[in-house]
């Protein structure tokens, strides 16, 4: 079918744009056009919400997280007993 | 000056998620601009409204500098003022207004393209899907544009959507000019059902 507006953004750009759109870099124009097709796209906001769930869960992976302390005892038991005790 | 914002439900930004301050007493707290030119609280006037429908419809208060952009307005602060309660429980009535009104531009396509028959035959009152299915069948012999019709029943579920269809059913028939009116109709839709002016 033939169109009479100028071509609207189409889900493969669209998530192509979604990283430079977290990271809040597009442009005004390319961001308004982003979040237009957001509004009629619900498997793109789907996608948005599952790549921003995905960072955040990665951050978490970054933080240090120290080992339990049943663990720590252990290793330290096991280093004291090889030193001989 | 006083706007319209569409949120998801909760008072959240459809988009970046922020949690909007509730109006309390008096009213809600500001949202700030991020630092980032061009970055600030987005709106709506009127004929913007269509563009983005989501779950709840508020009236807003913008402070500083507010220019307008396209098909928004982006604002230095803004905070809720009231929310329009009958929006999104008139989501139907939105929708069926959408469906009927590309229903007659595509019946008044038809009937200038000599197609009194298929016209009749989608101007006879039917359940939605019953609609859709004889859409698809009319556009199956020839008019594709006719598909339209089935394509805005079929996104009836989301208002946002199903208006967009619309307003792309309206272009495939009347070009630009046919998506501008579809547009202008959406919005006065809303200014009518919720009695909204202009932002002052």
């Amino acid at each position: 079918m033939s169109r009479a507006l100028p071509a609207d953004l189409v889900c493969i750009v669209a998530v192509e744009r979604v990283t430079e759109y977290l990271d809040d870099v597009l442009p005004l124009r390319e961001r308004t056009e982003f979040e237009e097709h957001l509004v009629t796209c619900p498997g793109c906001v789907i996608y948005l919400r599952q790549v921003r769930a995905q960072i955040a869960a990665s951050a978490e992976l970054g933080r240090p997280r120290p080992p339990p302390e049943e663990v720590t005892q252990k290793l330290l038991d096991m280093f004291r007993a090889s030193r001989g005790g | 000056m006083l706007a319209w914002k569409f949120l998801a439900p909760g008072a959240l930004a459809p988009f970046t998620g922020i949690s909007w301050p509730l109006p309390g007493e008096g009213h809600g707290g500001w949202v700030e601009a991020r630092s980032k030119p061009a970055r600030g609280v987005h709106a709506c006037v009127l004929e913007d409204l269509p563009y983005w429908i989501d779950q709840e419809l508020w009236v807003v208060e913008l402070e500083g500098e507010v220019t307008r952009t396209r098909r928004q307005l982006i604002a230095g602060r803004g905070r809720l003022v009231a929310r329009v309660d009958e929006w999104p429980s008139a989501q139907a009535e939105f929708t069926g207004a959408c469906i009927e009104r590309t229903r007659r531009r595509v019946v008044d396509a038809l009937l200038a393209a000599g197609r009194d028959g298929d016209a009749a035959l989608l101007s006879a009152p039917r359940d939605p899907e019953a609609e859709r299915q004889t859409a698809l069948s009319i556009a199956e012999s020839g008019p594709t544009y006719v598909g339209y019709v089935a394509d805005v029943i079929r996104r009836r579920p989301y208002p946002g959507t199903c208006a967009y269809m619309a307003a792309n059913a309206a272009a495939a028939i009347g070009n630009v000019r046919g998506h501008d009116q579809e547009r202008a109709e959406q919005a006065a839709w809303f200014s009518a059902r919720f009695r909204l002016g202009r932002p002052r």
